[in-house]
């Protein structure tokens, strides 16, 4: 990529210095918010309402058997956030994620688009990021990156 | 990058190099649009109704806060997502975040369906990554071919 030049010269190191831990810090990030959620629905950690009643409440919204959906969404937060956080089979986790995002936008949909509404933004986000590791992979700082071989 | 890991599935290496380019930016223009409609919603949709809200949440001046709360997330959610002068929007961004945080969301708790830090946490550590990177591929500031 041709570099561009900076108004500050003297701020280069400092980018230089911070650039390989960047996407490592997005992936960790998206990582760690999606780990609460998971918990919520397995274990009833985080103020959650526990496995039981989140299988009557995706039965209510239409999404049965509740327990087959529960269980693929929260194992997608729960371990899939895991795995990006340690960027380990990344693209696995990114792509169950991003197909649940694919869902999520669509459900959140039906209030908008702002978040404070309960609309699609935030899935949004959350969405092209989970992208960003699907096609990328783990990259630096990842177990993928040890083990030498990911999807 | 040399010490890439082997693919499991070598024909899906052409996929991932053919995208690979566009993902960052695609996120930038997310972060920011989303950022920007926020603003254009205080700033061109009911601005005394924010500042009623700003009041109602402990800011003296409530309109005075919308105007400053509306400009920064319109202007800077425009130039985020176009990349001009990235890190330059960048920075007030993430400042905003914290103390969108610290003064309103964090009494709400975590989850972003009763309006808890997760997004607005989020949301930072996106923009983070443009603060550090600059504007990158497919930016204004790599047209221009200078930046901060």
């Amino acid at each position: 990529m041709a570099a561009t030049r900076l108004y500050i010269p003297a701020l280069a190191p400092i980018y230089d210095k911070l650039t390989p831990f960047a996407l490592p810090i997005l992936r960790v990030g998206i990582g760690l918010i999606l780990i609460p959620h998971g918990a919520q629905k397995l274990f009833g950690w985080f103020g959650g309402m526990g496995f039981e009643k989140f299988v009557a409440l995706f039965n209510t919204l239409g999404y049965r058997p509740g327990v087959v959906w529960v269980t693929l969404v929260a194992l997608t937060e729960f371990v899939g956030g895991i795995l990006l956080v340690l960027g380990l089979f990344t693209r696995f986790a990114a792509l169950a994620l991003v197909i649940f995002m694919i869902v999520a936008v669509h459900f959140t949909s039906g209030k908008g688009f702002f978040w404070t509404a309960g609309g699609l933004e935030y899935s949004l986000l959350i969405l092209f990021v989970g992208l960003v590791f699907l096609i990328r992979g783990g990259g630096e700082y990842s177990l993928d990156r040890k083990l030498g071989r990911e999807l | 990058m040399p010490d890439s890991p082997k693919l499991l599935i070598p024909a899906l290496g052409r996929l991932y190099a053919l995208f690979a380019p566009i993902t960052e930016p695609l996120i930038r223009l997310i972060a920011g649009g989303s950022l920007a409609y926020h603003g254009y919603q205080i700033l061109f949709g009911n601005i005394e109704g924010a500042g009623r809200f700003f009041e109602s949440v402990g800011f003296e001046n409530g309109l005075m806060w919308a105007w400053i709360v509306g400009i920064l997330e319109f202007a800077c959610g425009i130039s985020l997502a176009i990349g001009l002068f990235t890190r330059l929007a960048a920075g007030p961004i993430i400042v905003f975040m914290i103390v969108a945080i610290v003064t309103y969301h964090w009494e709400n708790g975590y989850n972003w369906e009763s309006r808890g830090i997760e997004y607005p946490l989020f949301w930072a550590i996106v923009v983070f990554h443009f603060l550090v990177r600059g504007g990158g591929r497919w930016s204004a500031d790599a047209l221009i071919g200078r930046e901060i």
